[in-house]
Order: structure tokens, then C-alpha cells, then sequence
């Protein structure tokens, strides 16, 4: 479903290139695990598949579905399925999450030709999965992440990932900043989400996470590319070495 | 010299009131006389003046007012205005050019007293209580307001009342064909011990654009021990204005004001909030949205001169076109007035690049167990919000709309009354649809 093809990127305002040729398949319904250390162009990958035109392509293509990702506008992307869990969900006052979750709803509905969601039946909606993610139902009402400490807002990307029922859900850091507790409900949400044709690309520093998330795919990315790929046990490994046999000294536990 | 217009028309009106004056009590007589002394004395502010620099009110001056009394009270007019604006509804006090007009008005609920006239100006304990702004060191409009008032609206919210629905104030101008008034609205809000009360008070004019009113506007704000006064002040009419807003807090009261103003060509706001008793609790947020070349100017004062205060100021304004904006707040703790938290934060967003905003937060502080935050930023939308709406689904004009929505409506969360809330949400949904091109850029 999702084809990336000797992936090249930048920061648009910076000529030292990122991503240097990142070639990466994911068939639906698999999950993929992308795992790697400080700086190796993880985040950078996330961005440029969610459309943030701060970074720049400079080669190489990506197919979703059958239609050429680069070539859509960010929200089109969202549109067409894919839904980014960003590493650092942005604060916006003055918008309730309510709102905004139901104004994202309605732009996808409308791009598939379907009818506006309306006030009941977005809030039925949205507490039978605010109930199953254990999330609050006060935070329907807060502005979106105002004030939320780590765990609530990665809980509120899960939470809108599940309302926007993605093709292609792709977590960035996603454990970041959690404690284990935080950790487990985070991966439940994501585990719920597993099955059917849909796909998960889960992009980590740490091996913690893929104990709760278990991969079908591994990919180590060093220095802008992929240096190996492999089933779960490649997390294992990591787990144990580090990305000592990579040339980098991190370790990949907490 | 055209500036001397201005000024001989408020000299003839000073000696017009002669017979006013002698007519009223003696102290008042007094004040008058010792305000109009201080007005003369200070002149008309420049932009050589600390607390002008960055406003130019030259232009207000050189112009020609309206000095006839009109016929009759327009009251069929001013209610099409309420309606134009969605003020109708409610508990409402009318007064037009500077006057109380009953049959505009409709009758006080249970435990709210209102006074003018005569009523106003000859009750008992008025001298103790017009007293605090009524001179203008520094203030030299105040002054001028205390000398020329011709009506006092004085409402009084009693000892221990609970007044659910919001009071509607309303100042309204009229006009000759082409010449707006100068008028000097004066009112006195008094909230008792114990009492709890909502106030709105807004100022427009009747009139088309090529009239240019002056609305020189002097509020006092007296709150009992306990008390709370949820209070929203709007300017909604098109010419000048210069509001002074003076607000004296007794122990364990709660004071909360939303200033918004989202039309005038000029107007400058002087407002002063007093934590004069200990724990009470004063807000001082404000909404400005500009275009054109309109200027918007406020200066506040949060004075914590008790221990125990907490103070919280959220200032934000949007501009396009080639408006200014000018915000000048400080936050006065004096010496003595430990535990004192006071929170101030001033945003500005720009729609357009000839837009100027002149920021200048100010902190003194005298005590030293205390906690005092300010900043102030000025600046474009947040691309990575942006981004972050758009990888949502939202388009990137949908984004950017609700962005700038949000972050106006940031200051209506402090307007817990939702009829004020609603009705100062739809009146921001209508500027930005005015500027939804400059938005979507």
C-alpha cells in the first residue's frame, strides 16, 4: 500500500541532505517498525510522508494506494488515509478538541463525497472511543494539547487516530515521554487498530515500544538509509548491542 | 487654526454648564472646577509625552463637533441599532449623548438599583465614591470628563445580590448630517459585599461614517468585600474614543473585564485595576481587532497593593490593512504585597505586512515573595500548527481561518457569561470574514 521508492530528502533551507535513497514497502495490514538512532532521519522520513513542506524531495518517489503521495498537499494525504501520530502533537488554544476533531472528520467525509457529521452524532462517536482509549471526557472540551502533559497528548493522537480510522497509521516516537503505564494504554489504542488491510509504520528509538506493538518488519535506519531489515527478533538484537554494530554508540533501551 | 475649534467648543460648553455647576452640590462643584483647572493646565497630550508616544491624538482635535441638543430621543432608532448589533434582549440601560434616556431603558431587576440625574448626583456618599478618578494626574481626559459630564449613571448592585443576567450599558452618540458629537459618558459601577453581578457596556453612535463622534468615557468600578463583577466593555462605534476604566477592589473580591474593540479609528483605553484589599483577584483581558488605518491604544495598570492578589492579563490583538496597535500594561506591586501572583501576556498577529504594534509589558515590583510573569510576542500564524491542521484532513485555507479564529477567541474563554461569550464570538466570526483573503494569503 505504501511504496517508497530511493527516497532523497533535505531541509528545504539547507543544502546537507537527510534521507539518502530510503527504499521501503508496506503491504496492508502489516505492521513495520522503523528503528534507529539519534539523527539517523527518522522524524525526517515522518515529516516528508506527512507533506511538511519544510523538508524538500530531492528524489526518488512514493506510491500510496496507487497514487504518487508526493504529488498531494498535506490534508489530501490525510484524506487518502494516512494519519500521523507526531512525535510533538502541536498546542493550539482557543480550539476545542472537539471541535477540531469533528472539523477533521467532516474534511474527510466531504473528500469522499459523504455527508457532515453533525454535533450528536460526532459526540456519540467520540465517547465510545474516548471510553475505549481510557481517555477523559473532559478533553473533549480542552483546547487541543493546551496544557497536556506527554502522556495526554500522545493519548490524544491515538484517540484522534482512531476517530479518523486511517489506511496507514504512522507513529512517530510515539513512547517518547511515557512512563510504562502511559506506554501500555498508548500500544493497546494501536493494537485496537491492528487487523484488516490497515497498515502501521511504528518509528522508534527504543525497543521498549515493539514489546507491546510487536512488528512484523524491522528496518534499522543509519545515517539517512536503511541498514537492515528483518523480522521482530531484529529488535531484540538491537535491544541487546545498540547501534554499536552500526556504527554509532546508543543503545536502543531506555 | 483648526485645533482651536475643538478647544473653544469645550470651553463653550464649560461655560454653558455654568448654571449646571452652580446648581449642584458644593464638593462637586468643586471637583469640577479643580478637573477642568488640571485639564487646562496639562493641555492636549503629544506624542512627547511618555504615555502618548506612540499615539497621535492630534487628529481628534482638529476637528468640529455637534454641540446642539437633538429634538427627541431616537429610541425607535436606537433599538434597529440593538438589533443590528444582536444586543436586544435583556435588562438594558440607555443613555444618549451622555444622558439617561428612561424611555430606552427598561426597569432594574430586584437588588439592582440604578441612579441618575439628580438622583445620582445628590445621594448620599456619591462625593466619597466619584472621587478616584475623578482628577486626572496623568489623565488628562478624565479630567475633562469629570469637569464636563452632564449625567451620572450609577448602577448599584446591593449587598449580597446574586444578579444572574448580565446588565447591558448602552452609550450611544448621535449626529447631526455630518458632525459627530463630543461626548463624555460617565458611570459608576458598584458592586456591594457579598454580590455577584454581570455588566456590559458597550459604545456606538447612530450614525454613517461621515459623522466622527468623540466619546470621551470615564467607568468607575467599586467592589465590596467579596464581591464579583464579570464585566465586558466594548467600543462598537466608528470615530473616536477614549475610555478610562478605574476599577477599586476590596478584600476577597473578583473582578473580571474583557475590553474588546474591534472598531473605532482611534481609541485609547486607560484601564486601572486596584487590588486594594487582601486575596482579591482582578482580570484585565482584551481583544483588538484592526484594519484600515484604524489605531487601537491600551494602556492598563494592575496595581497589587494588598498581599495574597493574583492578577492574570491576556491582551491580544489581530491586524491588517495598515492598522497599529499599541499596548502598554504594567504590573505594580507595591511594597508589603507578598504573595502576590500576577500573570500578563500580550500576542499580536499580523494579517498584513504594514501593520505596527508598539508592545511595551512592564513589570515593578517591591515585594519580594512574589510571582510575576509577562511577554509579549508579535508575529505571523504558526506554520507548524498550520501543518499540524492540514495533516489532519483540514484544508490549508480551513486552517488558517480556524487558526486566527482560535486565537481571538483565546480571550472570549475569560468571558464565563455565554450570552456575552456568543455574542462576542459572532462578532469576531464577522471581521474575520472581512478579512479572509488577507487570512488566506
Amino acid at each position: 500500500m505504501l511504496s517508497i521508492k530511493n527516497l532523497h530528502a533535505k531541509v528545504a533551507s539547507e543544502p546537507r541532505e537527510i534521507l539518502h535513497g530510503i527504499d521501503l514497502d508496506i503491504r496492508p495490514g502489516e505492521v513495520h517498525a522503523i528503528m534507529g538512532p539519534n539523527g539517523s532521519g527518522k522524524s525526517t522520513l515522518v515529516q516528508v510522508l506527512a507533506g511538511n513542506e519544510v523538508y524538500e524531495v530531492t528524489d526518488g518517489s512514493v506510491a500510496f494506494l496507487g497514487k504518487d503521495l508526493l504529488e498531494l498537499d498535506p490534508e489530501d494525504r490525510a484524506c487518502e488515509g494516512i494519519f500521523v501520530a507526531f512525535q510533538y502533537p502541536v498546542e493550539i488554544p482557543g480550539i476545542s478538541n472537539a471541535y477540531f476533531l469533528r472539523a477533521a472528520l467532516n474534511a474527510k467525509r466531504a473528500y469522499h463525497g459523504e455527508p457532515e457529521l453533525d454535533a450528536m452524532e460526532f459526540l456519540t462517536q467520540a465517547r465510545a472511543k474516548m471510553k475505549e482509549l481510557g481517555v477523559t471526557p473532559e478533553m473533549l472540551n480542552r483546547p487541543v494539547n493546551v496544557g497536556f502533559s506527554g502522556g495526554e497528548k500522545k493519548r490524544n493522537e491515538v484517540f484522534q487516530m482512531s476517530m479518523l480510522d486511517p489506511r496507514l497509521a504512522i507513529l512517530d516516537e510515539t513512547d517518547s515521554g511515557l512512563d510504562i503505564d502511559a506506554l501500555k494504554t498508548v500500544a493497546e489504542g494501536v493494537n485496537a487498530l491492528r487487523g484488516g488491510d490497515r497498515g502501521i509504520l511504528v518509528v522508534t528509538h527504543y525497543q521498549r515500544l515493539l514489546d507491546y506493538i510487536v512488528p512484523d518488519v524491522v528496518h534499522v535506519l543509519v545515517n539517512g538509509k536503511i541498514a537492515r531489515s528483518g523480522g521482530k527478533e531484529l529488535a531484540l538484537e538491537l535491544e541487546e548491542r545498540g547501534y554499536v554494530d552500526y556504527g554509532i554508540n546508543q543503545p536502543a533501551t531506555v | 487654526m483648526k485645533q482651536a475649534t475643538t478647544i473653544d467648543l469645550l470651553e463653550r460648553r464649560w461655560d454653558g454648564a455654568s448654571a449646571q455647576r452652580g446648581a449642584e452640590a458644593s464638593w462637586l462643584c468643586g471637583l469640577r472646577e479643580e478637573a477642568w483647572a488640571q485639564f487646562n493646565q496639562a493641555g492636549i497630550p503629544t506624542t512627547r509625552h511618555e504615555n502618548w508616544r506612540a499615539t497621535n491624538i492630534a487628529p481628534v482635535f482638529r476637528r468640529d463637533y455637534e454641540t446642539a441638543a437633538i429634538d427627541a430621543l431616537p429610541c425607535g432608532r436606537v433599538h434597529e441599532e440593538l438589533a443590528r448589533l444582536d444586543l436586544l434582549g435583556g435588562t438594558t440601560v440607555v443613555f444618549i449623548d451622555g444622558r439617561f434616556a428612561p424611555e430606552c431603558s427598561s426597569s432594574m431587576p430586584e437588588g439592582i438599583e440604578l441612579l441618575s440625574g439628580a438622583n445620582a448626583l445628590e445621594a448620599d456618599g456619591l462625593d466619597r465614591k466619584l472621587g478616584q478618578t475623578a482628577l486626572g494626574i496623568g489623565f488628562p481626559f478624565s479630567a475633562l470628563n469629570s469637569a464636563l459630564f452632564s449625567d451620572l449613571l450609577w448602577l448599584r448592585v446591593r449587598s449580597g445580590v446574586v444578579a444572574t443576567e448580565p446588565v447591558t450599558i448602552l452609550h450611544v452618540t448621535t449626529a447631526s448630517a455630518d458632525l459627530g458629537r463630543f461626548s463624555h459618558p460617565r458611570t459608576l459601577l458598584e458592586i456591594e459585599s457579598g454580590a455577584k453581578a454581570a455588566i456590559a457596556e458597550y459604545y456606538l453612535s447612530l450614525h454613517d461614517d461621515d459623522a466622527v463622534e468623540c466619546t470621551n468615557a470615564v467607568t468607575e468600578v467599586l467592589l465590596g468585600r467579596a464581591a464579583e463583577l464579570q464585566h465586558l466593555r466594548s467600543v462598537l462605534s466608528g470615530g473616536f474614543h477614549f475610555g478610562r476604566l478605574a476599577v477599586d477592589q476590596a478584600a476577597e473580591s473578583n473582578y473580571n473585564n474583557v475590553s474588546l474593540t474591534l472598531s473605532g479609528k482611534l481609541v485609547r483605553n486607560d484601564l486601572s485595576c486596584g487590588l486594594y484589599g487582601e486575596g482579591a483577584h482582578g482580570e484585565l483581558n482584551g481583544l483588538v481587532m484592526v484594519r484600515d488605518d484604524q489605531l487601537v491604544d491600551n494602556h492598563t495598570w494592575i496595581e497589587h497593593a494588598q498581599p495574597e492578589c493574583t492578577s492574570h492579563e491576556l491582551y491580544k490583538a489581530i491586524l491588517d490593512d495598515q492598522a497599529r496597535v499599541v499596548f502598554n500594561g504594567r504590573i505594580h506591586v507595591h511594597p508589603g504585597a507578598q504573595k502576590t501572583d500576577a500573570v500578563q501576556a500580550n500576542r499580536n498577529l499580523l494579517l498584513s505586512g504594514d501593520a505596527i504594534v508598539n508592545t511595551n509589558p512592564q513589570l515593578e515590583i517591591y515585594a519580594d515573595d512574589v510571582k510575576c510573569t509577562h511577554g509579549a510576542t508579535v508575529g505571523q500564524l504558526d506554520e507548524q500548527a498550520q501543518f499540524y491542521l492540514q495533516a489532519r484532513g483540514l484544508s490549508r485555507d480551513q486552517a488558517r481561518a480556524l487558526l486566527v479564529s482560535a486565537f481571538a477567541k483565546e480571550v472570549l474563554d475569560h468571558l464565563p457569561i455565554k450570552r456575552l461569550s456568543d455574542w462576542a464570538s459572532t462578532k469576531v466570526d464577522q471581521w474575520l470574514a472581512r478579512s479572509a483573503s488577507a487570512i488566506e494569503r
